[in-house]
């Protein structure tokens, strides 16, 4: 199963739109996994399949079993749990699941739970496309783990179900989430919008992508809008295949043959 | 008055508003911040050249390992929660984007072959060839936002601008874990959306203590969030004009959306006498 990866540096390049794009051409080759979390799936209907996950691990203390001597307090590097008249109070957001209280107390009244960290959608069918997306909690530990978990699923359901593509959608921007998924692809799709700031960005990707055999694709979205910086990226970066797409109010009624080939 | 903006999906439009937010603020003669802790920066404040001058270092204590006095027992990498040591055969490597500095690992060597050292992981930098006060987050390397820089950031706002100053600072999307902080922190938080029931999880949560919440929505959806009680939503259009000027580096000059950015210059006004008969001027 071959994947592709879909990158951008910001969010509302169109990486989501590119996706429905890939996603009405390689509909039944293909499995596709949205990474980024953003919620913009209805998973309301149509849901195939829902289920939590879980991420780190949190306090809960027994009441019962406390002793008011305040170790744990002492213990926590990161001031999250606090000896207080009413009890042991946690500060949910300030916890990072080290589990130094669990350790040190003398009655073993904390037990470190599983944090429901969100939950992850199976939505579609094989004919269709079948995609796999999730939300996520206010409070998870991110990292590298929610992507992980996605891109796992769909490894599962593209194996199961004997598909030759995996597409991928990143979650915005360039740092270790992202790097975590381009070991695995052997095509890249960097979705921009033609801005001052794209070079850096783009540099940044040749620079990560110099020891592994990628081969790299650009889309310039929206690129009649600054028709200046377009050109001048399609000169730069002369060594990847570049699509231009212009500015559409609606990018479902247009014709999007160009893509056909894209990946292959 | 920290002003936070937070856009519940990428691409929704929130850094061009809190942008144009920011000129009209100016244009209304308040003291103004921009802080852009996201890392694509608003072509509004491009100017050909880009000056930055150094404010604030974040600084984090990050394990360092010791050749020589350990033992290769790899407890240390047992123990880490975080996955953040990895072994190889001659060294052991912290990986400090992964580390979030709980000691697991120093208090679990039996040889002290860990120890804490403070290591300078990013910084605040000021842009100098503007006028306005443009500040942005610079992380190294793979160092990723997380609620520790969160923290420190709004801390450093705070302390080093006057109470009065209007801070305006773009979130960036996708954060999940940050939005509680980002409540609990700011003086006015926009909630700029499309997905009605999400705003209806953010607003029933939401602490009368913490921030005052100014809820914006795409011109699209206000429909759905006027019918469902909301009347308060203040609908923001987008279209190819607006997309174009922004991104090409200047205000828009969309009707429309400058009357977006008066109803929530509006709003903030109503909030702030409260904030500043508090502070005892």
């Amino acid at each position: 199963m071959k994947e592709v990866l879909l990158v951008s540096d910001k969010g509302g390049t169109g990486k989501s739109t590119v996706l429905g794009i890939l996603k009405n051409i390689y509909s039944n080759e293909a499995i596709f996994a949205d990474c980024s979390f953003s919620s913009h799936w209805h998973y309301d209907d149509k849901k195939a399949n829902e289920e939590y996950f879980y991420l780190g691990n949190e306090p809960k203390v027994d009441d019962n079993l406390c002793l008011f001597c305040g170790d744990c307090e002492r213990v926590c590097e990161f001031l999250a749990i606090e000896l207080s008249g009413e009890g042991i109070l946690l500060d949910r957001q300030k916890c990072t699941g080290c589990g130094h209280c669990y350790h040190i107390c003398p009655a073993n009244a904390i037990q470190l739970k599983k944090i429901n960290a969100g939950k992850i959608y199976t939505i579609g069918d094989t004919d269709v496309g079948l995609i796999v997306c999730g939300v996520l909690q206010h409070y998870p530990k991110n990292g590298t783990r929610p992507v992980t978990i996605i891109r796992n699923k769909a490894i599962e359901l593209g194996k199961l179900y004997a598909k030759n593509w995996l597409f991928l959608e990143a979650p915005s921007g360039w740092n270790i989430i992202t790097l975590s998924l381009l070991h695995y692809c052997s095509v890249l799709v960097i979705v921009i919008e033609p801005h001052a700031m794209v070079f850096s960005f783009l540099d940044k990707i040749i620079e990560s992508t110099k020891a592994f055999s990628i081969k790299v694709k650009l889309v310039i979205s929206k690129s009649d809008i600054n028709s200046i910086i377009s050109t001048r990226i399609i000169q730069e970066y002369k060594q990847w295949e570049i699509i231009c797409l212009p500015w559409s109010d609606s990018s479902e009624n247009d014709n999007h043959t160009y893509f056909d080939t894209f990946v292959v | 008055m920290l002003i936070s903006i937070l856009g519940t999906r990428g691409g929704i439009g929130a850094t061009t508003l809190l942008s144009n937010l920011h000129s009209f603020i100016r244009s209304q003669n308040e003291d103004t911040v921009w802080f852009s802790l996201t890392d694509p920066f608003p072509p509004l404040f491009s100017v050909n050249s880009l000056e930055w001058e150094k404010q604030y270092s974040f600084k984090r204590n990050i394990p360092e390992w010791n050749y020589n006095t350990c033992n290769f027992c790899n407890s240390c990498v047992q123990v880490c929660v975080n996955e953040a040591i990895a072994p190889f055969p001659d060294k052991h490597v912290i990986y400090s984007e992964l580390c979030n500095s709980c000691k697991s690992c120093i208090s679990s060597c039996k040889y002290n072959a860990l120890e804490f050292q403070e290591k300078e992981t990013g910084y605040i930098k000021k842009m100098t060839s503007v006028q306005n006060t443009v500040l942005k987050i610079k992380l190294f390397g793979r160092e990723i936002l997380s609620q520790w820089y969160l923290r420190e950031t709004f801390s450093f706002l705070k302390n080093t601008y006057h109470n009065n100053t209007f801070k305006l600072v773009d979130i960036p999307s996708g954060y999940r874990e940050l939005w509680a902080d980002v409540f609990k922190l700011s003086d006015i938080v926009i909630v700029y959306t499309d997905d009605p029931f999400l705003w209806e999880l953010i607003f029933k949560s939401h602490s009368p203590r913490h921030a005052n919440l100014i809820l914006a929505v795409t011109e699209k959806t206000k429909n759905e969030f006027f019918k469902t009680g909301y009347s308060y939503a203040i609908p923001v259009p987008y279209n190819k004009e607006i997309t174009r000027t922004t991104i090409q580096g200047f205000p828009t000059q969309d009707f429309d959306f400058i009357d977006s950015t008066r109803k929530i210059y509006q709003q903030i006004k109503v909030i702030q006498p409260h904030e500043r008969s508090s502070t005892g001027i």
